[in-house]
Formats: C-alpha cells, structure tokens, sequence
C-alpha cells in the first residue's frame, strides 16, 4: 500500500483539504492584519486624544492649583471644578506635586486630595495588584493618616509589590512606631533586594534598633533577617550591637551571608577586644567573608592588627588583599606600605593603587 | 527515478511547511506572552515610582564597561552620553581593546586622562593592559588600554577592573538614555534572585542626537535601517518580552545588558574565542546556577534603551549578520548538552531547540526552500495558484507577526510620535517580504558556510557617527 503519494501532493486541487485549509489561513490571516493595522492606528488615535486631553486639564489645573497654594483661592473652588472621570487623574497630578513640596504646601494637597481618597481606597481590593499598588501609593503620600489601616493592612496583601509599597510608606523616619510591625513582616518583602530592604529600615533611625537587636540575637530566626539586621545596625553605628555580633560570630556554622553582615557589623562597631573572633574568620573558605574580616580588622585597627593584616596582604583573593592593605593604610602604616609599593612584593601594585587612591582623596 | 525525485520534493515541501508553522507559531505565542508582559509591565511602572528607586540609597554600584574599538567617531558623544546618567554611584570603564585609529587620543583630550594606578580584582586571561588612565575632568571615568583581542577580551579586561557588585555591558557605539541604568537595575532591587537583566536596543540612524542625549526620535532614512527598526522592535517587544514572561530568556545582548560581577568571575568571563559571546555568556550562566542548584532569575526589561547605529550598507549588514549566525552556531555546539535536556528545565526543553532548530538551522531551510520552490515551479511540478497561494500565507503570517509587534510598540513606548511613521511601519512590514527577508536568510546562510570554512572574523563595522541637532 502506498502511504504517500508524492504526484497527488503536488497536483492539490480546491477540493483538497490543504488547499482548502491554505486559502482558509490567508483569509483569516487577511482578516488579522487588517485588524491589527486597524487597531493600532485607533489605539494611536485613543492615545493622543488622552494624551491631549490630559494636558489640556493639566494646563487648567495648573494655575489655579498655584493660586489654591498662595492662599488666593480657596480649596473648595479647585476641588468643584474636578468631574468624577477625571478622579485619579487629578489625584495622580496633586501626587506629582506633591512629592516635590514640603511643609505648608504639602498639607494644603493633602487637604485638596482628601475628598477623593475614599474612592481610590474602594479601589484596593479589587484592582491588579499593580493598580493597588498604584493606588496606595497616592493614599500612603496624601493621606496617610486617615488610611494608616489599610497602609498597614496591605503588608499581607497577597501581592509582594503592594506590600513592598506599604513597607515602603511606612518604612520613614517620621513614622518610628511601626519599625517593630516593619521587622516582623520582612518574610513578606523577602525577594526584594535585601539590600534595599536594609536601607529602607535604617532610614527609620534609631526607633528600629531594639527589634533588630532582638532579631540579631535571635538564633531561630532566619539567617537572612539577622543578615539585614546586623547590616542596619551596622548603617547606623550601634555600638551595643557589636557584643551582640561578636557572640553569634562565635557560634560555628553560620552562612556565609550572615558571617559577612556580622562581620560588617564588628568593622563598624568592634571594639579590639573583639579581634580574636575576627581573626578566627580569617581563613574562611569564603573569600567574601574572609575580605568582611579583613576589613572589619582595618577598621577597628590596632597593633595587634597589623601583623594579621600584613598576612592577608598574601592571600590569593585580591579582595582580601585590597582590604588588607586599605587597613594598613587606615592603621597608618605608610610607610610600610611604601616599601611594599618599591619591592618586589606580588602585591606592589595594589599597594600602589591604594597609596594613590588616599592621595587622590587628598 | 522520477517518482523518487518527486517525493523528495514532496517530504521536502512538507518539511518546509512544517517549519514555517512551528516558527511562526512560536512568534505567535511568544506575542501573546508579550502583549501580556507589556500591558502588566505599564501598570508596574506606575505602581513604583522611578525617582523613588533612584532615591534609595540600596540601589547598588555599577561599573559600566564600554569596549571600544575604532571608535573615534562616536566615543567622545557615547562617553558624554553615558557620564549624564541618572544614578546614584556608578563607575565607567572604557576599554580601548588595541585601537588603530585615534580613539585613546580623542578621549584622552577630551576627558584629560592621567594615567593612575588601579590594580585587577579578577584573573580573567586577557591580552596585555598596556596602561590605565583617569580622566580628570570626570573621576568616575576610567579608560583602560589594552592590546587587540577581540571585544570578549576587552570586555574581560573590564571585568578584571571592576570592583562594583553589578556591571553593565555597554557598545561603544550606543547612547543610554538617562534613566537606562535606574530601570534596567530595577529587577535586581524586585528580585534578589536576578544575576543578569537586559534591555532594549532601538535605532539611532535618522535620530537628532545633542550632548549624547537622543532629542528626536525619527524613522532613518535609509531604506535597510528602516528595515532593521521594525526587525528591532520585533526581536525585542514581541521576541524577548515574550521570552521574559515563559521565563526562558537565553539572551542577553552584549550591547546592553547588566550582569552580577560575582557571577560573571565565577563562570571565568567571556569566552574569549566566542564570536556570539553574549549569547554564550547567557547559556554558560544558566548552566552554571542550573547545575549547582542554586535560584537565580534572568530578566529582559523593555523600557531603559540603549540607543545603537545599525548598517546602511549591504555589505556591512552581511557581515555582521553573517558574524551573529556564526556566534550562534558557536554557542549552540559548545553546550550541546543543553539541548533537549530535562536537567536544563525550559531552557534546554524550550529556548535552546528554538535557538537549535530554528534559528541556527532556520536558514538552511528557508534559503533551500527557495530554491526547491523556483525549481518545482519552473519544471511545473506543482500548480502556480497552490504555490502561489501557499507562498501568500508564509508571508502574510510573518506580516501579521510584524503588526503585532508594531502594535506592541504602539501599545507600549510609542517612541516614534508621527502618524506617518507608524503607517510606514506597517508598510514595511509587507515590503520586507520583497527582497529583505531573502536577503537575510542569504546572510545568515552564509554564516554558516563561513562557520564551516573556520571563519573567526569579526569583520569591519562602518560608523557615520550621531546626527547632531
């Protein structure tokens, strides 16, 4: 039997399936690019009239948002003058303006935003999480106060985005009383940038010590939040969290993420007795958290430092080196450095960079 | 004998067929992914804003390294472009990869660099660093000169150099918008899983440049980068946004992309002998985490853009496209055990046999399916209106996907303002089909012969340099 017959194949007629599937496609395929060209050049045309239309209102809104802010016009005249369709966008344009205004102007938007923040709040639950995030951005700027609630709530939103957003309204220095609620619900914001997540919390001051300390000392908590935690005390020079440092370096089989943020944290704070811990990191398999030690021993200095810093100055990590030789120089140990920089050393060079580097800030 | 010749032409049709709807089918899909990522990708925009990132004081150091070879003609606006970037601490390594023109004096004169003692914090092997200068005028610029050894080399010299915890691969030819390096840093703050993001490269031919800042945005002039614009939007809006969001992003370019120094040392850089070494560089970092279990996410992001002058000329254009298949022949032998492999997840079981099946071996289809196609013709084989219906349908999927991803563009950036260019767009869309489309194919086909010669040229790259407001 044949299976294939290569004559028909090439002899298709309309009453073939093929054919008939072939002329089928084009004209669908007809159909989809002329739908596609027609969509684009309506969605062209939808865009510029928005576009336009915004500007236009942003142009009437304009003037008359600067008379409301000289105390030439009242709140009420403005306000009247918005159409429920044009909501959030007004909200959006106070929003811009108000981030870049402080003290009296900054309250007066407020003021002038207040009468329709309630029906973005409505928003919050049913929107994409983008849009929610959106929207409690603008609440979190303009009316933190009447909607600290849904602020806080939304911490365990389903979406991290929008959380990210609310950690973000409340991480601030002038909100302090929510840096014990900010600690406890970093397993939320995890896979953001922990970094970031440090930095948002040490921009809070001082208020967000104690929960951390509590953190760091905390060996059932998750090695990355006493990660974080060590790197925000260390951002914020706390000095009573340097014995607490030393004890956990103490403990054998750290990660080395948190070897390295506790290692940080002694550099920042360390006192020379805590030298020894320090020392006992200096032959890490890890070449990060051997350069976090050498560089905490430079930064807390010392004779007994030297030595230990002239060793490190050989290990195979330029890292490690480089550290090592910024701690001599911070130790001041020019001179000895400059006979590095003349010998044969293998790290001549290095030195060398260094020495300049000190010059250059100089 | 005949009945033998006529069913390998009929197996042969049948193959081409069977390609053509398994290609334009993987476009279509990666389309719908885009048009998905795109319009999610707008509303996460505004969700976070840009200056508030910018604000935050955990954004991390980046050190942009720029291979620069030849470049004369466009370095000096590149560098002005790239020192006016918004973002909080960042560094620029210029790496002068054995110039033969005057590229190290016009930056020397521009910039009045000093040579300045700054030692390699890697080993990658690289050819020899015959000095390293800092500009006085600018302390975050740094130009480090070096004997010829290809861009991976270059570029692993600046790696050697680098000591921030990001990098960013920059072409010397290109011009960052502003903003670039805040948004295309964005999905590392999002995620700290990320080791590498890219983003979008879009065409300055025809554009009005002033102080390394494009201030107009228009359609070029010449017909072939005309061509390349809409080749541009639909390799990246529809291609790579759509590949983000199956989260199979194999590619990374090496004319924008920012990767995770630590990382890329690990892996021992850039394979210096690769001609494709972004590509290579993307599969060799997959694999890496991939075979040592460890989470890691790459990411496309379509809004920071790199702004890159493309050829005008046939030849260049050959060359260069013949040079890319070659690279990606490369790639796809050197880790040929990714393919089809259940260890890789979708990267060996997705993006890889879409790189292996149908893009190295693409060319080898379409070019003789040409041929085959003119032969059935004129030995009338098979009947014109089927042939010719058949060839409608093939080109009028590709068009369909061209409009797609115009009105991805149109749905998205809107980078081109006037109606006039959106309509001409579309119109190229269909006349690529005329010629342009037969002539890449030819390219790329010609890669592969070159691979199979042994061919490891780059091949010169003519620049006119920006046109100036």
């Amino acid at each position: 039997m044949k299976w294939f017959d290569p004559t028909r194949f090439f002899n298709i007629t309309y009453d073939d399936l093929l054919f008939r599937l072939v002329v089928d496609s084009l004209l669908v395929l007809s159909l989809l690019a002329s739908g596609l060209v027609i969509l684009a050049i309506l969605l062209r045309i939808r865009n510029d009239r928005i576009q336009r239309t915004r500007q236009q209102l942003e142009a009437a809104w304009r003037p008359l948002l600067m008379e409301v802010l000289t105390g030439e016009r009242l709140l009420a005249d403005l306000q009247q003058r918005i159409a429920p369709k044009h909501r959030f966008f007004f909200l959006e344009f106070v929003y811009r303006f108000a981030r870049r205004v402080q003290g009296q102007d900054f309250h007066t938007l407020c003021l002038l935003a207040r009468p329709f923040l309630p029906h973005i709040r409505d928003e919050l639950k049913k929107s994409t999480p983008e849009e929610r995030a959106r929207r409690l951005q603008i609440l979190g700027l303009l009316g933190f106060e009447d909607y600290r609630d849904e602020i806080i709530a939304a911490l365990d939103d389903p979406s991290p985005l929008v959380a990210i957003v609310a950690f973000r309204q409340l991480a601030r220095p002038d909100r302090p009383e929510h840096a014990p609620l900010l600690v406890q619900k970093l397993p939320r914001v995890r896979r953001f940038s922990h970094e970031m997540l440090a930095s948002l919390l040490a921009g809070m001051g001082t208020s967000v010590l104690p929960p951390l300390r509590e953190a760091l000392c905390d060996p059932a908590r998750p090695a990355w939040i006493r990660a974080i935690a060590a790197d925000v005390l260390a951002r914020l020079n706390d000095a009573t969290a340097g014995p607490l440092a030393a004890q956990a370096l103490r403990n054998a089989g750290l990660s080395s993420e948190l070897a390295t943020a506790l290692l940080r944290l002694l550099g920042a704070v360390g006192t020379p007795e805590m030298l020894s811990v320090i020392a006992s990191y200096l032959e890490h398999p890890e070449e990060a958290v051997r350069a976090e030690a050498v560089r905490a021993l430079g930064q807390i200095g010392g004779p007994e430092s030297v030595p230990l810093l002239l060793k490190a100055l050989d290990d195979p990590s330029p890292w490690v080196a480089f550290f090592a030789a910024t701690g001599l120089q911070q130790t001041g140990q020019n001179e000895l450095l400059r006979q590095i920089a003349e010998s044969e050393h293998p790290r001549h060079d290095l030195v060398r960079q260094v020495l300049a580097e000190e010059r250059l800030a100089v | 004998m005949k009945e033998a010749f006529l069913a390998f032409l009929a197996v042969f049709h049948m193959i081409v067929l069977v390609y053509y709807v398994v290609l334009n089918g993987y476009y279509l899909v990666t389309s719908l992914f885009a048009f998905w990522a795109l319009r999610r990708h707008a509303r996460r925009e505004a969700s976070i804003d840009i200056d508030d990132l910018i604000a935050t004081a955990g954004a991390p150091a980046v050190t942009l390294i720029v291979p620069a070879y030849n470049e004369s003609a466009t370095i000096e606006e590149a560098s002005r472009s790239l020192l006016s970037l918004q973002y909080p601490e960042y560094e620029i390594l210029i790496v002068n990869d054995g110039s033969t023109d005057n590229t190290l004096e016009v930056l020397r004169r521009a910039y009045r660099l000093v040579p300045t003692p700054r030692y390699p914090m890697a080993r990658i092997p690289t050819a020899h660093v015959r000095g390293v200068y800092q500009s006085r005028t600018h302390p975050n610029l740094w130009v480090i000169d070096k004997e010829n050894g290809k861009r991976a080399d270059a570029i692993n010299a600046g790696i050697n150099y680098c000591r921030t915890p990001l990098l960013c691969i920059v072409d010397a030819d290109g011009i960052l918008e502003r903003d670039a390096l805040i948004r295309i840093v964005r999905p590392f703050l999002e995620d700290d899983r990320t080791i590498a993001t890219g983003g979008i490269i879009r065409i300055v031919n025809g554009c009005v440049v002033r102080d390394g800042v494009v201030q107009e945005v228009r359609m070029p002039r010449n017909i072939l980068a005309k061509f390349q614009v809409l080749e541009y939007l639909r390799a990246f809006l529809a291609g790579r946004v759509g590949w983000d969001a199956l989260k199979i992003m194999l590619l990374i370019s090496g004319a924008f992309g920012m990767f995770r120094r630590s990382l890329v040392v690990a892996v021992g850089g850039l394979a210096h002998d690769s001609i494709g070494e972004d590509l290579e560089l993307t599969v060799r970092l997959h694999r890496y985490c991939r075979e040592r279990g460890m989470p890691y996410a790459i990411h496309f992001v379509p809004d920071p853009v790199a702004w890159t002058e493309v050829p005008e000329t046939i030849a260049t254009l050959g060359r260069q496209r013949d040079r890319w298949h070659r690279g990606l022949i490369d790639t796809m032998r050197r880790h040929i055990r990714v393919l089809l492999n259940p260890r890789y997840g979708r990267i060996g079981l997705v993006a890889f046999p879409y790189f292996f099946f149908l893009e190295m071996l693409g060319p080898v289809i379409e070019f003789t399916g040409y041929i085959v196609f003119a032969l059935v013709l004129a030995l009338g084989i098979a009947q014109l209106p089927f042939v010719l219906l058949f060839l409608a349908v093939t080109i009028l999927f590709g068009t369909v996907l061209s409009f797609a991803a115009v009105g991805l563009e149109e749905l998205s950036f809107r980078r081109y303002p006037r109606i006039r260019d959106l309509l001409e767009l579309f119109l190229l869309a269909i006349l690529e089909n005329l010629g342009y489309r037969q002539i890449h194919t030819y390219f790329r086909f010609r890669g592969i012969i070159s691979y199979l010669r042994g061919q490891t040229g780059w091949g010169h790259m003519e620049r006119k340099g920006f046109r100036k407001a």
